[in-house]
């Protein structure tokens, strides 16, 4: 029997009251592998009662402190907890990563994994949680990672995350979260990507994402309102300037359906002595996008006054059939402006000027 | 009729109806279209080795090949079985309603209740798959980890030490 294909055993297991199956784990090495299959991994098309069953006998684990020996990092761990009826989840020591993905479930997320703060790698998506984020999430300062897109998570961003400062992927993506963005990059240094489009939050991005200088993906805000004061949008016209006399300066440049799959942006740079543009934003308005940011780090590069410095910053390769791209440039400059790169003798696609004088 | 063939080269000559309960063989007669022209190869299926019963197969390691008899005469018995209603409306099966006529079936040395699961597995025979395992699972429920493995034949491979790590884990759980 323990040569039977993995399938077979998972089917025969799966016929077992869930509480008993990790019992046999102990027969022989294919049956824990088994067994651990189907402790920690759930897959949706699951039934109901199963499901059921199963969420009892992981509750009974956590509580027997059975997950907190588990290497669990490289197991897509307990994603059985959905309905987040694992009152004992905040007592998984060692738990480094928690990965619920999938199954659209419901419930509230249990205030206990707030204390779990060894995560590294927090993970709650495509569920329909209709709740705030936890403002407990602050607490869990050795997080890397923390994916909580399509959740249909409600409310404001809490401030607190601003205390996560090991955080390099923030992924808040498609919910329903609105309010102003709380100032909170201040300390996420080690932050990377920063994911906030289909929300509704509004007003700017608070200017301390400035010092995000690691950050060289953020999807951007197609329809979250997130613009600044000042926010430049060029539509279908590429090639048309604008000016902003903002202190926090945006520009939005939608180029038209015809981008080449593979362009680049020169940035030239007139006088100024502040540091340039410190974080840049990019995001596709259509479909299915992938760019690879090509980027010094932004803000480690600064200008002396009158100089002409040029600069290649990005380049984007766009994949499928993407409409248009857009960029966005945050910046202490007063001026953005768009030209055409023929006009000012670079090789790039499109060339953006930023004017530190004016 | 659909004409089958074992991996020992023996022709079966099978009712649609009946071989379509495999999905397999379903799926092979849409793709290929007129079945009549070739015999269906299923190269993974023994023949009719054997009665059901025989023991030929004193475990399943010793018994690659698989047999095509007993699931034929399965498929023959359900062939009036209505279209199983879709999983997410039925209440969700317990591994103790096993038809009546199923348990008969299946009461065959272990060696052969392993080779129908193996069978209707690559055959795609859900029907046949679950009162398969639905079997195996009453035959291990209740029992201790020793008498598993004794039932089973399985040799413990983990060393004593990896062994005691599992138990302790599974403190929680050994004695349920």
């Amino acid at each position: 029997m323990d040569n039977l294909p993995f399938e077979v055993l998972v089917h025969i297991f799966l016929q077992l009251d869930p509480f008993k199956i990790a019992k046999y784990r102990r027969v022989c090495r294919s049956f824990d592998n088994e067994v651990e299959v189907l402790c920690f991994d759930m897959p949706a098309s699951f039934r109901e009662g199963f499901l059921t069953n199963i969420q009892e006998h992981v509750l009974d684990s956590c509580l027997a402190g059975v997950f907190s020996s588990y290497n669990v990092t490289t197991r897509r761990a307990i994603s059985c907890l959905a309905p987040f009826r694992a009152r004992a989840l905040g007592n998984i020591a060692k738990l480094t990563i928690v990965d619920l993905i999938g199954n659209h479930l419901t419930g509230r997320i249990p205030s206990e994994l707030g204390n779990l703060v060894t995560l590294k790698k927090l993970s709650l998506t495509h569920m329909r949680l209709y709740c705030a984020i936890l403002d407990t999430f602050g607490n869990l300062i050795n997080l890397e990672e923390l994916d909580l897109s399509e959740a249909k998570l409600t409310d404001s961003i809490p401030a607190s995350l601003g205390n996560l400062i090991n955080l390099a992927k923030l992924s808040l993506q498609h919910n329903e979260l609105s309010g102003t963005v709380p100032d909170m990059f201040g300390g996420m240094t080690k932050l990377q990507s920063l994911a906030l489009d289909y929300n509704h939050l509004e007003g700017p991005i608070p200017q301390s994402i400035s010092l995000c200088t690691q950050l060289t993906t953020t999807v951007g805000v197609p329809e979250s309102r997130l613009a600044p004061p000042g926010l430049l949008h060029v539509s279908n016209d590429p090639f048309q300037q604008f000016d902003s006399k903002t202190a926090q300066s945006v520009l939005v440049v939608e180029t038209t359906p015809n981008v080449p799959d593979d362009f680049s942006v020169w940035v030239r740079v007139f006088g100024g002595t502040r540091l340039a543009f410190q974080a840049l934003l990019l995001y596709a308005k259509a479909t299915t996008f992938s760019t690879t940011l090509n980027t010094p780090a932004l803000s480690s590069f600064g200008f002396s006054s009158g100089s002409k410095d040029s600069l290649n910053i990005f380049n984007v390769v766009k994949s499928l059939s993407t409409s248009s791209i857009a960029f966005r440039v945050w910046s202490d400059a007063a001026d953005l402006s768009l030209f055409r790169p023929q006009s000012q003798g670079c090789s790039g696609d499109y060339v953006l000027l930023l004017d530190f004088d004016s | 009729m659909v004409r089958i063939t074992s991996s020992d080269s023996q022709e079966f000559s099978v009712s649609q109806d009946i071989a379509c309960q495999s999905q397999l063989i379903k799926n092979m007669i849409e793709d290929v279209g007129d079945a009549d022209e070739q015999p269906i190869p299923l190269p993974n299926v023994a023949g009719a080795i054997l009665q059901k019963g025989g023991s030929c197969f004193p475990s399943i390691s010793n018994a690659p090949k698989l047999t095509l008899f007993a699931v034929i005469e399965y498929a023959t018995m359900h062939k009036d079985d209505p279209p199983s209603a879709p999983e997410t409306d039925a209440k969700p099966s317990t591994s103790e309603d096993i038809e009546d006529r199923d348990k008969q079936f299946l009461n065959v040395d272990q060696g052969t209740l392993f080779e129908i699961i193996l069978a209707a597995n690559y055959l795609d025979m859900k029907s046949l798959l679950d009162v398969g395992c639905k079997t195996v699972a009453n035959m291990i429920k209740g029992k201790t980890v020793e008498e598993v493995r004794a039932l089973f034949n399985i040799v413990n491979d983990f060393t004593p030490e990896e062994e005691e790590q599992i138990r302790k884990e599974n403190e929680w759980c050994e004695d349920r």
